[in-house]
């Protein structure tokens, strides 16, 4: 796993000193922008259940991105058929990116983003199965785990800006657990920074799928800063 | 018609090696033994030990005992002709997703006899989902 994301960096940063060297109608040297998903924490206004907070300030010099997001995750739903399920992590995603392109050259509004995150999380996963009893009565079993991943994500997004300062994005990612993460308990549901990580593979007999992915829905503000 | 829909009912359900409710474990008494009654002793929060509800003794002294998932150990009161005697279970629970089909599923694993027990003979026996246990 290693290998191929050092690889692809390496590719990606050919491609950056060569975007950059060539593009003479870049706009403005450098930005800040500062932003918060919208899409994640959806479901804590309309339940009350999960919800993650993921506020990201990315860097970009010319075409260049760096980005850095720290978030929280508290996950509350029932899962596997019958286990009430509860998630509650932290996570941390460095990475780069470039602007691909200009949707529309003349204005800059809209432009292209992609590029890769490295992703570090901590969470902690707990179950209750309950088992109905008609003599003794009925039995709860709880079981936890915890689980320290690490992998990486990319992302293509659409970033518009609606103002001289305040940006919309759209986006999409897929991300990877590079470091193995079977669970004697029950298979891994939800990775704090990832996603749910069992969407693909062979549920009946493993659920612990290390891909993930999802859509992300941002919005944010721009700091156009003067030369340095 | 009711051949048909028994097959259909049957054929549709999911194989689980597991169960999703209170277990039980099949019990044989010699009837010679002469048991009139049996019921198991249930545990409160403090630990404190009260008796059950009388448990169906079936034909040829072939009974279901429930299993107390809440405790690793089952202790059932047997009266015969003015005499108790116990028998105690110990066992381990093994919970676990089956599959998709089947769910979590609950199993028994490494059942014996406890020492709580005042019957001189008593076999246990794994027999497919469950236990056997005889009392000689």
């Amino acid at each position: 796993m290693k290998r191929p994301i050092l690889a692809f960096v390496i590719c990606l940063m050919i491609s950056l000193s060569g975007w950059s060297q060539s593009d003479s109608t870049v706009v403005s040297n450098s930005h800040f922008f500062i932003s918060l998903e919208l899409l994640k924490p959806l479901s804590l206004i309309m339940d009350g259940s999960s919800y993650v907070i993921e506020p990201e300030i990315t860097y970009q010099r010319k075409k260049l991105l760096w980005k850095l997001s720290a978030g929280h995750s508290s996950i509350d739903k029932q899962v596997y058929r019958e286990m009430k399920y509860s998630s509650k992590g932290y996570f941390i995603k460095v990475g780069m990116g470039m602007e691909l392109e200009y949707v529309r050259k003349s204005s800059s509004q809209n432009s292209i983003l992609s590029g890769v995150n490295f992703i570090f999380s901590s969470n902690d996963e707990n179950g209750i199965v309950d088992f109905s009893g008609d003599y003794f009565g009925d039995y709860s079993h709880q079981m936890k785990q915890h689980n320290n991943s690490r992998g990486a994500e990319m992302y293509f997004t659409h970033r518009t800006l609606i103002s001289e300062k305040v940006f919309f994005s759209l986006g999409v990612r897929i991300a990877y657990v590079a470091n193995s993460h079977q669970q004697e308990e029950f298979p891994v549901y939800y990775t704090s920074g990832f996603g749910v990580v069992n969407i693909l593979g062979n549920q009946e007999q493993n659920y612990n799928n290390q891909l993930s992915g999802g859509l992300s829905i941002k919005l944010g503000y721009r700091f156009k800063l003067r030369k340095l | 018609m009711i051949v048909l829909l028994s097959t259909v009912g049957v054929g549709c359900g999911p194989y689980c090696e597991g169960v999703k409710s209170e277990p039980t474990v099949r019990l044989e008494v010699d009837m010679d033994l002469g048991i009139e009654r049996v019921y198991a002793l249930k545990l409160d929060k403090n630990g404190q030990e009260s008796p059950g509800e009388f448990i169906a003794i079936g034909d040829y002294s072939d009974t279901e005992l429930p299993i107390d998932l809440n405790s690793d150990a089952t202790t059932y009161v047997f009266e015969r002709n003015g005499v108790t005697d116990l028998l105690e279970l110990v066992y381990t629970k093994s919970v676990g997703l089956e599959s998709k089909a089947c769910g979590f599923t609950l199993a028994l694993e490494g059942m014996s006899v406890g020492g709580r027990t005042t019957f001189n003979n008593v076999i246990v026996a794994k027999e497919f989902k469950t236990y056997l246990i005889t009392i000689e």
